[in-house]
Parts: C-alpha cells; structure tokens; sequence
C-alpha cells in the first residue's frame, strides 16, 4: 500500500477486529448511510467496493502519468508505458504465472472467455468435437462455449452437481475422450461458494490430454490463486470483482498456447508491420491487445491487487472463511430459511430462499434495512433449473465485511418474515 | 429516498401472498406469457370472453409479490370489462407508474388498482408491477394465443 494511511497486518491469523476496522476506513463507500440505515454491503460477487489506493492510482495516473502507451518517445509515454507493463508484472506475481506476457489485460473475465472461445476454439474445434463445461457455471461461461459449438457443429458436454452443490467429479473421466478440446470450468461457483477442486479437475483432463479454462472471478478475491500449482492452461478474473475498477480484467494463458493463437481484436498496438496487403503481428501479450488500452483500468487494478497483498491472501481467506461460515450457519439455524449447497468448501457466497418469499422481495425488505444483497437468477439459470427454483437470495461476503453485519443480515431476514408472515 | 413509503404494506402484500384467481384456467379464450429474466418472474394470464367482454381473468407461474399482487388485482379489476376499457386501464396505470408527479389528477378510475401507486417510489419495481398488465394486453390484441413476451435483461 502506498498512501499514508496503510492498513499493517501482522501474524499469519485471520484478520482481527482493529485489522478490518483499519481496512473498512480504507472504502470510504462502506460508510454511506442508505435510507436512514447504516449500508451492510453483501453484494459482493457482484462487484466489490474500492479502497482510496486504488482511486488513488487512478487519479494520478491522469493527473501525472497520462499519454498513450508503446508509441509515444516523450517523457509521459515512457511513464505511462512503464507503468502499465508494471501493472501487468504486479498482476503475473498475483496470479503466480511463470511469465508477464502471459498476462493478457482484457475488460473482464467475459471478455477473457469469448477470447479464448474465439481464438483458440474456432481455431481448434472441429465439427464433431467436444467441451465440456460445468452445470454451475455462470453464463459468461456457458454462453460463449454453446455459440462455439454450434458455430463449429461440436458437442458441448456437461459435468453435472451433486446435491450437496459439488462438481460430481467422478462423472468427469467419462465425458473426456479424443474428440474433448477443451474443459472450462469455475473455480468458485457464484451462487453456491463451492470451491472446485480445480487442481484435481486439470490433472483429469490432463491426463486426457485436454486444456482447461478456469474462471476465476469468484475466487481471485477470495483467497490465494497459483496459476502454476492449478495447472490450469487459461484463467479469467474481473477486476472490479478483486476491488479494481471495473472495465479491466485479466486472461492468463499459458505462452505456448497464446502464440500459437490468432489474434483476437486487430488494429494498432497489436501489428509489427503493415502494408495496404497485410499485417504481422506483434508479440505476447500485445498481440491480444489492439488498440488503446485501458491503461488507467490496469493501473488500478494493480492498485488493488498491491492492497490484497498488503493485507495478506491468506489472512483474507481465513478471515472470510470464518465470517462465510458463520453466516451459513446463522441462515441455516433460522427458521423458513433454506441454504443452496453444501460443499464441503465454501468461499465468497451462500445463496439462501425465505419460505414463501420470492428472492427478488427478500433483497426489497434488506434492501429497507440497508443490507445490499443480490435477489435473482444471479446469471445461472441452468443451475437455478438444476435446484429447482427460478431465483434465490445471496448474500457474498468480502474481508471489510464484519460479524455485525452478519447479525444485521439475520435481523433483516427475520424482519421478512414478519412482513410477509 | 429515506422518507419513502414502504413497499409492502396492505392490500399489495395481502394480493401477493394471497393471490385471487391464481389457477389454470381449461381453454381460455385468449392468453399470454410474459417473463421479467431480472427477477425470475413468469407470469400466464388466461381470460374468457363473452363477446367483447371479460368474463373470467386468472393467472399462474410464479413472481415476486410486487407482481403476483398486480396480477391478483388485474383479475378482479378487468372481470365485467370490455376489451377497450380493460386495456385503457393498463394504459393509465402505466403513466400513473411512470410519472413523476404526484399529482392525483392522473390517477383517476385507478381505485381498483390503487395499491399499486407503492411501486412509483420502487422505479427498478416497476417491471414487476407491470408484467401481468403487459400480458393481457398482449393476450387480448391478439390473435394467435399462447403468445409468449420476452424481455431482454436489463429493460426495466
């Protein structure tokens, strides 16, 4: 962190009280009175608040450091350069990826996903080929997969849940064979919390020899992520998910793979040399990034990123781990309240439905009692036909978040009750 | 918006939670779907006529309250209606709901759906209290029945 005010941590515990009390004055959002009520911020697979340091870096990166990137010989465009290729180092050390052209910035990990699905599967998918995908993915992860494969007249597959809301991992060495290309799947699910043992997952269609997409905008935020020690050979995330800004993101892939793949996007920033014939195209990463980026975007997720660091991943994750589990457990104690899933490891959300109350007037009474939670098919609608029901409550935590504002949460559902009772 | 009043109070969460005419209705003279992808919501409205007349409104699927109590107040409002006047009352709670004013010039011959007016201070309800309205008028101008409107996400 870099702002006088900075949040040190110490130990490798959790985080304590005084830790989140110094990180909640670092979101000056979290002190915004709504409707008269102190706001309780639950929202947050959603999208996450963002701390001073990182509007911070987005102020003075316009306010001192602004000019294009990779053209300009003046001195505001080797700043700017420097900064954004910084940006892209501090993201490669996050992520753990062996190489910083492997760290391709898109908008968010949709974009990263219909990248991938572009390039590399139009590029290798051939009629009568198969994915696979998971029946708990977000539609940022279906959707693209299903036009692929109509498009390429493949077949997608899917690993179906269990009911306790995992992956039924032992249906996955059936759905491979040689036709497989490609695997996608999240690594944490946005309506259940259920973290995917995504390391096993690669090892599976490895051992088939097939890649594996990870979407990782759930769990990017939430605890420490290895791209090498997962294996995977692509991982997403969304920076406004991790407490950047929104309209940036992150596609990591692994270089043998991103070279050998056409460009996405064409146009300046990602050509060598042009003639009114043709092109050649630049090198990783700028190859997959044409035209003017999101400089400013970057910068502040690197901001962000530098701030999770600071706290410490893993003291966020056990903090959350603690707090998540309590909340599931405080829900699951109430009566009329039915909790989605239950995997053995949670991370970010549990999703919940009142008795008799529909998810979308559940999120309207919070919302009276300043709580923010999301009411909906939270862009899973498969998943939400899979557990029979049209939408649910959820409520997805981040490490500024408190055990106060779990009871909160509990006297807001019992506040439903009562006006629906 | 701290002085706004409450949303569910009354008559709308009495219709929500106790909705009037929810059942199927065997060979409905006309019908229409309507789904708000924002919340899940389904709504069919299923009418029989007698000529030009509303003899019969029930609903099914599944809503928030918001919408369910719209619907519930649809079907009792429109029974004994004509098409056109069934369809001018949709219109004029429309601009109720939609306008800014308080005035209550514009709400005239709303009695019967009064309960809605909450909505006004709830804008990212108003889908909700409409989709019910939206279906009838869909399933009463037209022809073919068991029309099905789709929303793109994010329209209301």
């Amino acid at each position: 962190m870099d702002s006088g005010d900075t949040t040190r941590t110490s130990g490798s515990d959790g985080l304590n009280t005084l830790d989140v009390i110094r990180i909640r004055r670092d979101f000056p959002i979290l002190g915004t009175m709504c409707r008269g009520k102190s706001l309780v911020y639950l929202d947050n697979a959603a999208t996450t608040q963002k701390p001073r340091q990182v509007v911070d870096a987005i102020t003075r990166f316009y306010y001192s450091q602004n000019a294009n990137v990779r053209r300009s010989v003046h001195y505001l465009g080797e700043q700017a350069t420097e900064a954004h290729e910084n940006a892209r180092e501090t993201l490669r050390r996050f992520l753990g990826a062996p190489r910083a052209c492997e760290i391709i910035f898109t908008r968010g990990a949709t974009e990263g996903i219909n990248l991938v699905a572009q390039t590399f599967g139009r590029q290798r998918i051939d009629p009568g080929d198969e994915v696979i995908v998971s029946e708990m993915e977000h539609h940022s992860n279906l959707v693209p997969w299903q036009r692929l494969c109509k498009e390429r007249e493949a077949t997608l597959h899917v690993l179906p849940l269990t009911d306790n809301g995992a992956l039924e991992l032992d249906a996955l060495a059936g759905l491979l064979n040689e036709r497989t290309r490609l695997l996608a799947v999240t690594h944490v699910s946005n309506v259940l919390g259920t973290v995917n043992p995504v390391a096993r997952i690669v090892e599976i269609a490895h051992d088939a020899g097939v890649p594996v997409l990870v979407d990782g905008a759930q769990s990017a935020p939430h605890f420490p992520v290895d791209v090498e020690a997962l294996g995977c050979d692509f991982f997403v995330c969304s920076g406004h998910k991790m407490f950047g800004p929104t309209g940036i993101g992150v596609l990591y892939g692994r270089e043998a793979l991103l070279d050998a793949m056409p460009p996405h996007e064409s146009g300046g920033e990602m050509v060598l040399t042009v003639t009114l014939e043709g092109a050649t195209y630049d090198a990783l990463p700028h190859k997959f990034e044409a035209g003017t980026p999101n400089i400013a975007g970057a910068l502040g997720l690197a901001a962000a990123v530098k701030y999770l660091e600071t706290v410490g991943m893993d003291r966020i994750a056990r903090y959350e781990r603690e707090l998540l589990a309590s909340a599931v457990s405080a829900l699951r104690n109430m009566a009329g309240v039915t909790v989605f899933g239950a995997a053995d490891e949670r991370a970010g959300s549990v999703s919940f439905a009142v008795e008799g109350v529909h998810a979308h007037d559940v999120a309207q009474v919070l919302d009276g009692e300043g709580i923010a939670v999301r009411g909906g098919d939270q862009c899973a609608q498969p998943l939400m036909r899979r557990l029979g029901v049209s939408a649910m409550a959820r409520a997805s935590f981040a490490f500024y978040n408190t055990s106060e504002e779990v009871y909160s949460l509990e006297r807001g559902i019992r506040k439903v009750r009562e006006v629906f009772g | 918006m701290a002085g706004r009043a409450p949303l569910y109070e009354g008559i709308l969460v009495e219709h929500g939670t106790r909705p009037r005419n929810f059942r199927p209705m065997p060979c409905p003279d006309c019908q229409s779907q309507a789904v708000n992808p924002l919340c899940g919501d389904e709504l069919v409205m299923c009418f029989r006529m007698n000529g030009d007349v509303i003899e019969e409104a029930t609903f099914q699927g599944h809503g928030c309250a918001v919408a369910k109590a719209s619907a519930s107040l649809l079907t009792e409002a429109v029974r004994g209606k004509s098409k056109a006047k069934a369809l001018a009352l949709h219109d004029r709670l429309r601009a109720s709901l939609e306008s800014d004013s308080d005035a209550p010039a514009g709400r005239d011959g709303l009695d019967e759906v009064t309960a809605l007016e909450a909505v006004r201070a709830y804008p990212l309800r108003l889908r909700c209290a409409t989709l019910a309205w939206e279906a009838m008028a869909a399933a009463l101008t037209s022809t073919a029945p068991g029309q099905r409107l789709g929303h793109e996400p994010g329209d209301g």
